[in-house]
């Protein structure tokens, strides 16, 4: 019986050896914009629909809980929290995915033809210490950054920004896969 | 006084410059992986320097799963056909199960509705200033291969090929293949402008 016990506690050991233990990480971040109202370039243009998405292609993990909440005009709230398995059970930076800001307009050229316009604001956002962080990304003018049509709005940890032209950054934002915050 | 008109051609040309532009008509066949729903799908086009339509339209053909885009654009010679992107928007409606954090034996069952949208790209490469011609090749969208690129290949003796002057070839590439900075993402553009192509 001691042989098969001592059996038993060598095959454990062995075994054990191989084994691998991966703890759960949880992840998010609560992001607030403030921007001031649009001012239109044409007189005849009118905004039909303001959202904001996720690129997904940029989230190696499971995400979910994309939500937005709007309390007071150009005031947005944005929070999504992820899981994955693997890797270290203390975040210490974590990079917040691609935002981007679609906005619908039609302009009537003329009584009977209308175009809808599609623009979207890229927001790529520098790395935050800690698992859940908050940023706060101080009143934008929008206006400006619908003038250069290759804008990139860069935020840093603290919530300050920078405008670049997109076209000369050595990684490109391209959208491949939005996910759409859903309105609280 | 023909001292001072050459000199005034002179002073001219310095500052002159002229551009070859042409006008063409386009058709383009596009079709798509039989589990994307054509009708899903919004398309638009980057604004391009040099690249003017002076119409542009689209039909669909159920049948087949394919797009036909179609029109006319007024190009400077040597510009690329503006990049087209198809954008297919999805919805989808999962369950959730709430656990009150207070009391752990209290649960709730919530529904959300998550809206996404999958990105189609076909851009023109070198020389593609109009899809004039008809191009043998199929080009075809999957889930995993959504950017193609369209490049022509001039062809050197016209009259040995049966009249053909150009080849056109189309490469795709993933998602995966793009994040990593494949050489279509150097073709393109990031420009946030899109302009939507209404149905015909």
């Amino acid at each position: 019986m001691t042989k098969f016990y001592l059996i038993i506690g060598l095959f454990t050991l062995v075994y054990s050896s191989k084994l691998i233990a991966q703890d759960g990480v949880f992840w998010g971040h609560t992001i607030t914009f403030e921007f001031e109202k649009i001012e239109f370039s044409h007189h005849n243009d009118t905004l039909l629909s303001m959202d904001f998405f996720v690129n997904q292609k940029t989230v190696s993990a499971k995400c979910q809980s994309l939500e937005m909440e709007d309390t007071k005009t150009g005031h947005y709230t944005l929070s999504y929290s992820c899981s994955s398995i693997g890797g270290q059970s203390q975040v210490k930076t974590i990079k917040c995915p691609d935002i981007y800001l679609k906005l619908e307009f039609k302009r009537s050229l003329t009584k009977n033809s209308v175009n809808y316009i599609t623009r979207f604001i890229t927001f790529v956002f520098e790395p935050t210490t800690g698992p859940f962080q908050k940023i706060a990304v101080p009143k934008m003018n929008i206006n400006n950054l619908l003038e250069n049509s290759s804008s990139v709005v860069i935020v840093d940890a603290e919530g300050k920004y920078k405008v670049v032209d997109g076209e000369s950054m050595e990684n490109k934002p391209v959208m491949y896969h939005l996910v759409k915050f859903v309105k609280k | 006084m023909k001292t001072i008109t050459t000199l005034l051609f002179l002073w001219l040309s310095l500052i002159g410059f002229g551009q070859a532009s042409t006008v063409d008509t386009f058709n383009l066949t596009i079709k798509f992986d039989m589990g994307i729903n054509i009708d899903s799908i919004h398309i638009f086009f980057y604004e391009t320097p040099g690249q003017k339509f002076n119409s542009i339209n689209y039909s669909t053909d159920k049948s087949n799963n394919s797009i036909t885009i179609f029109g006319s654009n007024d190009y400077v010679i040597g510009t690329k056909f503006p990049t087209l992107v198809f954008s297919y928007r999805t919805l989808e409606s999962k369950d959730y199960l709430y656990t009150n954090s207070l009391n752990k034996n209290n649960h709730f069952r919530g529904k959300e509705t998550i809206e996404t949208i999958q990105l189609f790209y076909l851009i023109a490469g070198h020389g593609v200033g109009s899809y004039k011609e008809h191009i043998p090749a199929e080009i075809k969208f999957t889930l995993e291969k959504n950017t193609l690129m369209i490049t022509k290949e001039w062809l050197p003796n016209a009259t040995v090929n049966g009249g053909v002057q150009a080849k056109y070839n189309i490469n795709s590439a993933s998602t995966d293949e793009l994040s990593h900075g494949h050489r279509f993402k150097e073709a393109l553009s990031i420009s946030n402008k899109l302009t939507k192509i209404n149905k015909r």
